[in-house]
C-alpha cells in the first residue's frame, strides 16, 4: 500500500539544518513511492493567526472558510503525518501553532457530540504521526524549562486521528554545539526510521 | 514597579475582558505600574522573518519590536492573558516569544554559544488562562499545561522566577456565574499579593 504523505515544514530560512531535514524526508518518501504532498508554510506564506472571523466560526462547517480548502483537502487525505520544524521557546514555532490552530477545524479534525460537547476525532485517515524537530539547547535545560510543545503535536494532535495512529518524537538537542558529524548522525537515524514505517 | 500584562484574544468576549481586567486592576492594586499589550488590536505580525532569523544571534529587536522589547526590560513581572489552544498558547503569542525575546532582550549570546538570562529582573510571571472543560478536547489539564508555558521562560529569568498560575478550573464552558465570578474574585487577590 503506498502511504499518503503530508509533510508539514515550517522554518524561514531554506539554507537551515531543518530545511535539510524536509529535503531528506521528501527523498525517502518519493524513494520509499509515496505520495507525498507538502505544507511549506513560509514559502506558501501562511499566515498563522487566527482572525477574529475564523474565531466567530470556530463551530461552523468547514465551508465557511473556503480560503483554507485546500489546507482542509490535503489533511482529509493523507495517512501519515510529518512535522518538521525548530523548537524556539520550548513549543512549533508561531506559524506551524497557527497550522494547527487554524487548519485543524470543526468538521476537519474534529466534530462536536451535541449531547455531551466533547470534540470526537475526525483524522481518522492518520495513522502516523512523525515529529522531527531540534532543540537549540540540551536535553537537559529542555526537561527543565517543560517540553509544552511536545503536548501540542503527541496528545492534542494525536487524538484527533485514528486511535491506533502511532505517533514518534525525533528530536536533536544541543543544535547550537552540535559538530557535523552529529547533525549527519541525525539525518541517518531520521533516515532509517522513515524508511522503516514509510 | 512596571508590570507588564500580555493579552491575546482574537475576538475578546466578556469572559476575556473580565479576566484581563481581572489582572491589570489586580497588579495594580500590588502597586505595579500596569502596561497592556492587547496583539490583536496591535495587529503584532506573529511570523519571525527570514532576514530576522539570519540576524538572531546577532540581532537587537528591530524598530518595530523595541516598543515591546522596552516593555520587557522594564517589568518586574510578566502576566500573560490568554486562552490555551491545542495544549499550547495561540500563535499570535508564540509569536511574540519568537520574535520579541530575542538575543539582547530575553537572553545574551556569547561568541562562544554560552547563554546567559537576560530576564533577572522579572520576579514573578504570571499566567491567568482558561481552556475547554478536561475530556472536552484532547489536551492536558490547563493547569499543567499553564505551569509548563511558564516554565519555558524559567531559563531566560535564570530559574529563580515564580511562576503562578490562575487557570478556569474546570473550564470556562461549564462554568456558571457564580463559579466564575469566584475564579475573577480568587484571580485578583492572588495578583494583588503579587509584591
Amino acid at each position: 500500500m503506498t502511504r499518503r504523505v503530508l509533510i508539514v515544514f515550517a522554518h524561514p530560512d531554506e539554507a537551515s539544518y531543518s530545511a535539510a531535514l524536509r529535503d531528506l524526508v521528501l527523498r525517502v518518501a518519493e524513494g520509499r513511492g509515496a505520495e507525498v504532498r507538502l505544507h511549506d508554510l513560509y514559502a506558501s506564506g501562511f499566515s498563522p493567526v487566527v482572525s477574529a472571523n475564523e474565531w466567530t466560526l470556530r463551530g461552523a462547517a468547514p465551508e465557511s472558510k473556503p480560503h483554507l480548502a485546500p489546507y482542509f483537502d490535503d489533511v482529509a487525505w493523507c495517512d501519515t503525518l510529518v512535522f518538521v520544524y525548530p523548537t524556539w521557546w520550548s513549543g512549533q514555532p508561531a506559524v506551524l501553532k497557527g497550522w494547527v490552530d487554524r487548519v485543524l477545524a470543526n468538521g476537519v479534525a474534529w466534530t462536536l457530540e451535541e449531547s455531551s460537547g466533547h470534540a470526537m476525532p475526525a483524522l481518522r485517515n492518520v495513522t502516523r504521526i512523525v515529529a522531527i524537530t531540534t532543540h537549540g539547547r540540551s536535553r537537559t535545560v529542555n526537561l527543565m524549562c517543560g517540553r509544552a510543545g511536545r503536548a501540542t503535536i503527541m496528545r492534542s494532535v494525536r487524538r484527533l486521528c485514528s486511535w491506533r495512529c502511532r505517533a514518534r518524537w525525533v528530536a536533536l538537542y544541543s543544535l547550537d554545539r552540535s559538530t557535523r558529524f552529529e547533525r549527519d548522525r541525525f539525518m541517518q537515524r531520521v533516515e532509517r526510521l522513515l524508511r522503516r514505517i514509510l | 514597579m512596571t508590570a507588564l500584562v500580555v493579552f491575546t484574544h482574537p475576538k475578546p468576549d466578556q469572559f476575556a475582558r473580565e479576566l484581563l481586567d481581572v489582572t491589570v486592576d489586580g497588579l495594580g492594586t500590588a502597586g505595579h505600574e500596569v502596561h497592556v499589550v492587547d496583539l490583536y488590536r496591535e495587529n503584532f505580525e506573529a511570523a519571525m522573518t527570514c532576514d530576522e532569523w539570519r540576524a538572531y544571534p546577532t540581532s537587537r529587536p528591530t524598530v518595530v519590536e523595541a516598543r515591546y522589547a522596552d516593555l520587557v526590560r522594564e517589568a518586574d513581572v510578566i502576566a500573560f492573558v490568554f486562552p490555551m489552544w491545542w495544549s499550547g498558547p495561540p500563535s499570535m503569542l508564540k509569536g511574540f516569544f519568537d520574535r520579541v525575546l530575542a538575543p539582547g532582550v530575553a537572553f545574551d549570546l556569547a561568541e562562544t554559544g554560552r547563554v546567559s538570562p537576560g530576564l533577572r529582573h522579572v520576579r514573578s510571571i504570571a499566567v491567568v488562562t482558561a481552556a475547554e472543560p478536561p475530556g472536552h478536547f484532547p489536551q492536558r489539564s490547563t493547569r499543567y499545561l499553564a505551569r509548563a508555558f511558564g516554565k519555558s521562560l524559567r531559563r531566560a529569568t535564570g530559574w529563580r522566577t515564580r511562576t503562578l498560575v490562575c487557570w478556569a478550573g474546570p473550564g470556562q464552558a461549564v462554568m456558571n456565574d457564580e463559579k466564575r465570578a469566584q475564579f475573577l474574585h480568587r484571580t485578583r487577590e492572588r495578583l494583588a499579593a503579587l509584591r
